[in-house]
């Protein structure tokens, strides 16, 4: 090992420990006999899995875990879908009102959530959309496409004009090429895309909070907000870990696998990894 | 081409007559047909779900509106902005959020530039470390919250255990919101750590070689010609991380629910919602919010030059 | 395949600026033109104005008689091949040239009968099967052509496709390029900034300068008889050597000396009501060595005094470099104008650089001073202020 080697491993393990202790942290307190929860040790003294048997038991955590699996990827499918025909648009098609819809888009970035938690509440009451899925992903689907039309417009922009020119002189119609030239070739794009919006979905929590009351179309971050735990007498604190540990699995694994195109959709493909 | 370019090139200009603007092809025709029709399911569930609402919310600001007495509802002007602006919470409140912002995306910013300096550069185990960068901000924040919880709360937490006996540091006030700062940065670096990436890979490696050969240090490299090429690509990072840093909520939520003072304006703006059922106050304080998130806005915009990504790309 | 009629096409933007100004082109059916001109001059503008992927702002676009300014790309039945190719990376090279087939939604029999048919025209059969990524630039320049060739349309567009490829590749394609419009007597609007591509590909050459039409006409009667100093400059790979003179009577009065004209340029420029004040132009290859010239051909000529300060000697030929005084005062407006276009260094300071292209026999030495011939039939003058040939023989040239 060279001394630079040395440093930049250094470096990188400071790096790791830092992002990590947190993680492990929970995974620790998930996996700690729940007797032994307030030992305040690192690392479990006794293992046990009665943590998690705790929470798949009865629906308290498992009809909002379903809730956010169903609400995520539903939102995912159609803000892609819509996200993608808008930045196809933004990125390779001159009409006015162009740069007005990308202001309007960056705009709607930068709201505070907050201040449309009162109107959407009384809103989705009255149409009876308060508690059901429907009233979570329609206001998931406004706010996932900013970062949704963002990200892609990047990923079309790099398509070479010159294949749009070629395929008009072949003959092919407007909605032609983009189904036969563009999308094959954005399809990287639309993956990383949805990677992106379904992470939003899966992590967000005010509106999950405001905008339901039951676990009829709470998600999991919100149960796990109001978590009551195995039963009344023990810290939910085991619980609240187990549950926590459960709902980053699938992130870990989505972020290990695809960690290139995330970065990649992250920094408009200025970073290809 | 430029009138600018082609004026150089020695062309002269007429201008287009009004017949020969109308004359727009069929293929330019249908092109802008297409445009606006792609983009109009965007801009409908835009418009629906975000302008329409705050148009609402302003309406319902300027009423006194209270849940449990819904039919007591009346008009009363700028009533609500009065009773929050001269309220020492709502101040309070601005405070603590203020500090936060500023406290957090000024260590993040650090942070983040040593992350993507990492990132870059680092000859090892490039995936490990990318991959563990990127976990924040991939955890669910609410899992983090908990996370930090526990860890700070006495008895079950580690790290407050290395405090001196007796210590609950998620009880008192600037304790707290300091536990809650290093959450936030915890959670939110990466974000940083990458659009200051992409900043910095937009810097010619050839000027780094030049300088090196003359002679600068890694310091002199990095900051003499590093950060102010990548000035654009920063002005970016600080501006959406303020405006997000100041609409704080998750991990307070779940840190203190705002308890003992640490609370943000949008914790506030929450519990005068759905804890205090004042739908007017509430409505008040949330368009309070949109102001300040619209004044730093354009503070960055145009006080600094920040130029807003995604803007409209040049044709060919 | 058909003909094509420009009629005053103009390309106007928005702003007011004119990329294309009244270009007035008839395009005869099989006729290989080039279009050439320098970077910024409109030509590939034009080609998409021709092609359909940019309005017309006025005049009157016919192919094959009919007008076409309002009619999609696909409408116009001309096919187009580009710099960079542009083939489709996620198809293979049979779906590629079968894609336009497809839109026009021709009967799959037709469509592999075509494909074949190209291919092996082309040899690029062999490679059917595989992706762009996985071919060679000259491969993927066939393909794009095949792609082309199948919709066996009225005309071809060219823009620029060889500019990618290297040198000695670039040789290859340009014949393959020839021998197949040749063959397929296809109609070829074929756009470059390469004039040897020009000279050796074109039945005519256009060439274009802020989108105005300079001269359009056979190669050789570019080469020879250009209509103004610009395509006198930028046609010849072996630029043309500029310097201002005077006219006096029967002489050029210039700073290598006084020249006798001969008789016919004198008759010429006096019908032509030529003005005193004039821009000379010779070619290296009309110098030579005066020791190594027979008597006879000394007299169709003159012969200066130079002193060259550097010799390239190349096997085949020896140049000269020699400077020669400029003229203080002198009009050059437009040959300074002409010198930053068409890309040859007009150094500063007192003197000018000629080249002279000697037979490898010369004894010419660096700083001794040489018996330099030149050719006056091949004298070309223009007009000082606005470049004009002024002696061109109008009963020589048709169009």
């Amino acid at each position: 090992m060279t001394w630079r080697q040395t440093r930049w491993g250094a470096a990188n393990l400071i790096t790791v420990a830092w992002t990590l202790f947190p993680i492990w942290w929970l995974v620790a307190l998930a996996f700690k006999d729940p007797a032994t929860l307030a030992d305040g040790s690192f690392w479990p003294r006794q293992w046990s899995w009665a943590n998690f048997s705790g929470i798949f038991r009865g629906s308290a955590f498992v009809r909002p875990l379903i809730n956010s699996i169903g609400i995520g990827l539903i939102a995912t499918v159609i803000s892609v879908v819509v996200a993608t025909m808008a930045a196809y648009a933004i990125a390779r098609l001159n009409f006015p009102g162009k740069r007005v819809l990308v202001g309007v888009s960056l705009l709607i970035a930068m709201f505070p959530q907050i201040s449309l938690v009162s109107p959407l509440f009384n809103i989705e009451r009255a149409l009876g959309l308060f508690n059901t899925w429907p009233g979570l992903i329609i206001p998931y689907l406004a706010f996932s496409l900013p970062l949704a039309i963002y990200t892609l417009s990047a990923f079309f922009r790099e398509v070479p004009w010159d294949l749009e020119k070629a395929a008009k002189v072949d003959g092919a119609s407007q909605r032609q090429i983009l189904t036969h030239v563009i999308a094959p070739l954005a399809l990287p794009g639309i993956a990383t895309t949805a990677i992106l919006v379904f992470m939003f979905c899966w992590n967000e929590f005010l509106f999950a909070i405001s905008l339901t009351s039951t676990d009829a179309s709470m998600t999991a971050p919100a149960a796990m907000g109001f978590f009551t735990g195995v039963s009344q007498f023990t810290f939910p604190i085991g619980s609240i870990a187990a549950a926590a540990v459960v709902i980053t699995i699938p992130i870990v694994i989505l972020v290990m696998i695809f960690q290139r195109r995330i970065v990649a959709g992250l920094t408009s493909g200025a970073v290809k990894g | 081409m430029t009138r600018a370019q082609l004026g150089q090139a020695g062309l002269s200009h007429t201008e287009p007559t009004r017949v020969e603007r109308r004359r727009l092809s069929a293929a330019t025709r249908a092109e802008r047909r297409f445009g606006w029709a792609l983009c109009a399911p965007a801009v409908i569930v835009m418009a629906a779900v975000a302008f329409y609402p705050i148009g609402y919310a302003l309406y319902l600001s300027l009423q006194r509106y209270d849940l449990r007495f819904p039919q007591l509802s009346h008009f009363v002007g700028l009533a609500n902005y009065d009773a929050v602006l001269s309220s020492g919470i709502w101040w309070h409140a601005f405070v603590v959020t203020a500090v936060i912002m500023v406290v957090s995306v000024t260590i993040e910013f650090v942070l983040g530039m040593t992350f993507a300096l990492l990132l870059n550069y680092t000859p090892l185990w490039r995936g490990l470390v990318r991959t563990s960068i990127l976990l924040p901000y991939g955890i669910v924040t609410v899992a983090a919250a908990y996370s930090w919880q526990f860890a700070w709360t006495p008895g079950t937490g580690y790290l407050a255990n290395q405090l001196p006996a007796g210590s609950a540091p998620l009880t008192s006030q600037w304790q707290a919101v300091g536990i809650i700062i290093l959450a936030e940065i915890w959670k939110t670096t990466p974000f940083m750590t990458l659009l200051l990436l992409a900043g910095l890979t937009l810097v010619p490696g050839e000027l780094l070689r030049a300088a090196k050969v003359d002679g600068a240090t890694g310091w002199q490299r990095f900051t003499q010609i590093m950060l102010p090429l990548m000035k654009p690509a920063i002005l970016v990072a600080l501006l959406f991380r303020m405006l997000d840093a100041f609409r704080i909520f998750d991990n307070i939520f779940i840190l203190t629910k705002g308890n003992n003072g640490t609370g943000s304006v949008s914790i506030l703006g929450y519990d005068n919602l759905f804890t205090a059922l004042n739908l007017g106050i509430g409505s008040a304080i949330s368009v309070l919010i949109l102001i300040a998130v619209a004044i730093i806005a354009v503070i960055f915009i145009v006080g600094f030059g920040a130029a807003a990504p995604g803007a409209a790309p040049e044709r060919h | 395949m058909a003909a094509i009629t420009l009629d005053k096409i103009t390309k106007r933007y928005p702003d007011g600026t004119e990329a294309v100004r009244g270009v007035d082109l008839e395009i005869t059916d099989g006729e290989f033109i080039v279009f050439i001109g320098p970077s910024g001059c409109g030509k590939t503008t034009l080609l998409n104005m021709i092609a359909g992927l940019e309005d017309i702002s006025s005049g009157e676009l016919r192919i094959g008689g009919r007008v076409v300014n309002l009619l999609s790309p696909k409408d116009r039945d001309v096919a187009m091949v580009f710099q960079s190719y542009a083939l489709y990376p996620h198809m293979t090279v049979r779906r590629n040239m079968a894609f336009p087939l497809k839109i026009a939604r021709l009967p799959p029999g037709e469509i592999g009968r075509r494909v074949t048919r190209a291919a092996e025209l082309l040899e690029i059969a062999e490679h059917l099967d595989r992706k762009p990524a996985s071919l060679s630039g000259g491969q993927r320049q066939r393909v794009a052509m095949g792609r082309a060739i199948v919709r066996d349309p009225q005309a071809f567009l060219m823009d620029e496709p060889l500019s990618n490829l290297d040198a000695k590749l670039r040789v290859q394609m340009r014949t393959m390029i020839s021998r197949l419009q040749r063959r397929l007597r296809a109609t070829t609007l074929y756009v470059t900034h390469d004039q040897t591509e020009a000279m050796t590909l074109g039945d005519r050459i256009m060439v274009l300068r802020h989108g105005r039409m300079q001269q359009a006409g056979p190669p050789r009667e570019l080469y020879d008889h250009p209509a103004n100093l610009f395509v006198a400059g930028f046609i010849g790979s072996l630029a043309m050597n500029f310097l201002p003179g005077q006219l006096a009577g029967s002489s050029l009065s210039w700073p290598l000396g006084d020249v006798p004209l001969p008789a016919g340029t004198i008759r010429r420029l006096a019908e032509g009501n030529a003005p005193q004040d004039v821009i000379v132009g010779i070619r290296p290859e009309d110098f030579e060595d005066a020791a190594l010239i027979d008597d006879a051909k000394r007299a169709r000529g003159a012969a200066v005094v130079v002193r060259p300060d550097m010799l390239e000697s190349l096997g085949s030929d020896v140049f000269a470099y020699f400077p020669v005084p400029r003229r203080r005062g002198a009009q050059a407006g437009e040959l300074e104008r002409v010198a930053a276009e068409t890309g040859s260094s007009v150094a500063p300071g007192p003197e000018r650089t000629f080249v002279a292209r000697l037979s490898p026999a010369t004894r010419a030495h660096q700083g001794v001073p040489l018996d330099l011939w030149l050719d006056t039939h091949k004298l070309r003058l223009f007009d000082a202020q606005d470049g004009t040939a002024l002696d061109r023989d109008l009963n020589v040239l048709k169009r």
